[in-house]
């Protein structure tokens, strides 16, 4: 009865448009004569659709169609020339997002003032000065506050010196001094944000540098991560301590300090400028490229010392476009940049993070205020950093003083693919005893991507412990040419192992996230999740199985440990000697570069690599049995999740569901036989 | 391909549907004419469109000039199986949606201020010489009301309203907009204005 009767209202909305059919008319017409609170309802709704009617149409403001003309003069040929295969891959599913994505280059510190990107209209661009050397810590103004879709972003330089006086480091300081928690080496760059996301002056708190890679999307979960890791059956520890000043100047990065025994550690990570410029300027008309190829235009640009951000809005699916485009050039080792990084408001993340591509993409949830140091004194650097094949993990708590006051930044960096390294990638300097097997990477984008893995970090320092891609060894023996790639190969077989494991742990997040979201999402966003989760699991699936053949097709060592170890060269020399050497001649310039010149000496690479035995192989083959299970469990997850969803919508539109739906209308639902992302093209077919 | 043979009109008489396909035509062939006439015919309709949904001015520009723009860029797939216009809508309800959901999010959208916004146009607007400001006023506070109510109301309502009874679409070109049966959009809408006579009983 009740059926009935809104089966009634609902014809009589229509009949109010004169939208039924003759028949239809006379049955409505029959039960308004018997039934005057139906009557009723006709005049209340013919009422409110005179309301409705009676708002007067907004006039478009005279200036626009100019506006949208001259936009497509400077648009149009491009438009009409491109071609349409890759904007039919452009799928509507994903809500607009704000999209935040940095393109970093490893320890640039030039500003460029001709970055080589078309600046349009509304493109505010920030250029910062190159940094002068430290004198004193004080904060500078750098710029006024910046208005962004993601909120207001204000920039201020950190200036610093180092100190003169002797740091009160150690396993001797003082507590109150000390680094809260003592797990990690090496250092990066540091990006300092307000904790409460105001610009209040000091309550401000470290977050995660964007360039820190991770693996996975839970950034709040980095101590989790480590104590996975640290309980691995697989991994190895190298602890050391090493407190000294950090600075990021020109285009070095340079740690002067000290190691466990007091033995000096001086690290310098140099790169060119001029040739940092040019890559920069390359990896940037790249970037820009892929943004212009897909029709987004730039919203806003930051150029910081070692990286440019690049703000964007647009959809998911497109930014995921840019992310695969993006990582593809890295993948063929064409693009100069060894970062991309996505940022999303915070509040945006939860729900967009897990329609990115999560595997390659490097998600942050951010704040948006924050600010870069540039020379923050680094007081106290204190972590643990090892590698299992080719992952990399390090884990460090930083203490630096920033206008005199102690601040305490803890990362986590996780690096994929940093097999295989040579000696190109690594400089390593030589450091007393036990210290050897630090291994300061200086830029070390892997040379492959199986994983699609979206950049591989290079801003960060890392070390490696036995069990690792470097171990030291006395009884090293030279390695042959072929012996070695055979080794690295191995090697990378077993970072993709870890890396697989990674995914693995990834896609149960993801997994859960989708439970967790799914009965709230449409039911096309979750045709189009699925869509792109198939994709991702059937890229998988393809890259088990060469995996498998490449586990078959690899000859096992039958010696445990090989060793590359080279003769100490004169490379630190060279590097003091180079002209280019803007930074190190700053940090002469400043108050202390003793250190720096007593420590900086020879340069050592060792090598050794690790044996992957025919049990670890097998776990290879048993983690794809696994993904292969989890797979099928996902695609009749997401069935039931679509079914649920389409009938909810139906539910909420009124419907019964079949009975009013038009089969031509409506898309069909992605099947696994036909690539379901045809057919959600952003673009809708007419 | 199907090219419209018919001369009718669309709503509100912006553009003929077949010289619209016509011009479609040329500007896929690259006039860059053609797409300038389909602007000026249609920013009106598209403007009101996506002000209506967003209640905020400059971001009705900016999606409608999107949407025009994605229109242009798209060309190429709009293969005259349904009227022009209708296709253009479809672009920019897209857009509509993607924007209210995205700032929903994060907390952008302001209906209140949306409907200040209009508000202070409609002060701004005598609705007829003839009227006295106490009419006037009243006028104003009404479809301050009615707006008001609109902005309450999910996306999927508030869009078809505006569609049918502000843009004057017959259900099945609200359909084609939306990408949903005829049946949908009858269920729909009288559910939207079910919901607009509760909200403005007061009226009434």
């Amino acid at each position: 009865m009740d059926n009935e009767r809104d089966n009634l209202l609902e014809q009589l909305s229509a009949y109010l448009d004169g939208e039924l059919s003759s028949a239809e008319s006379l049955t409505i017409k029959a039960a308004l004569a018997n039934d005057a609170s139906l009557a009723d309802e006709l005049r209340a709704l013919q009422t409110t659709r005179e309301l409705l009617q009676s708002i007067p149409d907004e006039p478009a403001p005279d200036y626009l169609s100019d506006r949208i003309l001259a936009k497509m003069n400077r648009n149009v040929d491009d438009r009409f020339q491109r071609q349409p295969s890759r904007n039919a891959r452009w799928i509507t599913y994903a809500t607009a997002a704000v999209v935040l994505v940095t393109v970093g280059l490893g320890y640039l510190a030039i500003l460029r003032t001709e970055p080589g990107v078309t600046q349009g209209d509304g493109l505010a661009v920030v250029e910062l000065e190159d940094p002068p050397a430290p004198v004193h810590a004080r904060m500078v103004e750098m710029d006024d506050e910046t208005e962004t879709d993601h909120g207001v972003e204000y920039e201020e330089m950190v200036e610093v010196t180092p100190s003169t006086t002797p740091l009160p480091v150690g396993p001797g300081a003082p507590e109150e001094i000390r680094a809260p928690e003592a797990i990690g080496g090496g250092y990066a760059d540091v990006a300092l944000v307000d904790a409460e996301g105001d610009e209040d002056e000091g309550d401000y708190d470290y977050r995660r540098d964007s360039s820190v890679a991770e693996a996975g999307r839970e950034t709040d979960d980095m101590a989790t991560r480590s104590e996975d890791f640290s309980t691995a059956d697989d991994r190895v520890d190298w602890v050391t301590t090493a407190t000294g000043v950090g600075l990021d100047i020109g285009g070095a990065d340079i740690l002067d300090g000290t190691a466990p025994g007091d033995e000096p550690l001086v690290v310098v990570t140099e790169e060119s400028e001029e040739a940092e410029a040019e890559a920069f300027d390359r990896a940037l008309g790249q970037f820009n490229e892929v943004l212009a190829g897909n029709s987004i235009p730039v919203e806003n640009i930051r150029f910081r010392n070692n990286m440019v951000e690049i703000d964007v809005v647009t959809d998911v699916a497109t930014a995921n476009l840019v992310i695969d485009e993006f990582a593809e050039l890295q993948t063929n080792d064409s693009s100069p940049a060894n970062m991309i990084a996505v940022a999303l408001p915070a509040e945006e993340a939860d729900e967009v993070m897990p329609m990115l591509r999560a595997p390659t993409a490097e998600v942050q949830q951010t704040q948006s205020v924050d600010f870069m140091t540039n020379g923050a004194v680094m007081l106290q650097n204190q972590g643990n950093a090892f590698s299992v094949g080719d992952v990399a993990v390090q884990e460090s708590v930083n203490r630096l003083r920033v206008e005199e006051e102690n601040r305490y930044h803890r990362q986590v960096v996780v690096t994929r693919n940093i097999a295989p390294f040579n000696k190109q990638q690594a400089d390593v300097l030589e450091l007393p005893s036990d210290h050897q097997r630090l291994a300061i990477l200086g830029k070390d984008r892997g040379d492959t991507d199986e994983a699609g893995g979206l950049f591989e970090e290079g801003d960060g320092e890392f070390a490696a412990g036995e069990g690792g891609a470097f171990t030291d060894s006395d009884e090293a023996e030279p390695m042959t040419e072929s012996r070695e790639s055979g080794e690295l190969e191995l090697a990378t077989l077993e970072g993709k192992r870890n890396m697989l494991l990674a995914q693995k742990a990834q896609l149960e997040q993801e997994l859960e996230d989708l439970m967790r979201y799914g009965s709230k999402m449409s039911a096309s966003r979750v045709s189009a999740e699925e869509a792109s989760r198939r994709n991702t699991l059937q890229d998988i699936r393809k890259r088990l199985v060469s995996l498998d053949e490449q586990i078959a097709a690899a000859e096992m060592p039958t010696e445990a440990v090989l060793a590359i170890s080279e003769t100490p060269t004169d490379g630190v020399d060279e590097l003091l000697a180079a002209d280019d050497l803007v930074a190190i001649a700053r940090m002469e310039a400043a108050a202390d570069a003793a250190p720096i010149a007593k420590a900086v000496q020879t340069q050592k690479v060792r090598f050794v690599l690790q044996e992957i035995t025919p049990e670890t192989a097998g776990l290879y083959r048993m983690y794809a049995e696994a993904l292969e299970l989890e797979e099928a469990t996902r695609l009749e997850t997401y069935d039931q999740l679509r079914g649920i969803v389409a009938a909810e919508e139906l539910l909420l539109d009124g419907e019964t569901p079949v009975a009013e739906q038009s089969p031509a209308k409506e898309a069909p639902a992605p099947t696994l036989d036909i690539d379901p992302m045809l057919k959600l093209d952003a673009a809708p077919a007419d | 391909m199907v090219l419209e043979t018919s001369n009718t009109a669309n709503p509100e008489g912006s553009g003929n549907v077949s010289d619209d396909a016509l011009l479609a035509i040329r500007v896929q062939q690259g006039d860059k004419d053609a797409f300038g006439e389909l602007v000026a015919r249609y920013q009106d309709r598209l403007f009101n469109l996506t002000f209506r949904m967003t209640s905020d001015r400059a971001v009705a520009e900016e999606l409608a000039q999107e949407a025009f723009l994605k229109a242009l860029e798209k060309i190429h797939q709009f293969r005259h199986d349904s009227r022009f216009y209708t296709w253009l809508f479809r672009i920019a309800t897209n857009l509509v949606l993607s924007y209210r959901r995205r700032s929903a999010r994060v907390g952008f959208m302001s209906l209140t201020a949306g409907n200040e916004d209009r508000r202070d146009q409609s002060v701004e607007m005598p609705q007829s010489r003839e009227d006295g400001p106490v009419k006037r006023a009243i006028l104003n506070e009404q479809q301050k009301q009615v707006l008001d109510a609109m902005g309450t109301l999910a996306e999927d309502f508030r869009m078809v309203l505006v569609l049918r009874d502000m843009q004057g679409l017959d259900y099945l070109e609200v359909s084609e907009v939306l990408e949903v049966p005829v049946g949908t959009v009858k269920s729909r809408l009288y559910r939207a204005r079910a919901m607009m006579r509760e909200k403005l009983s007061g009226l009434m």
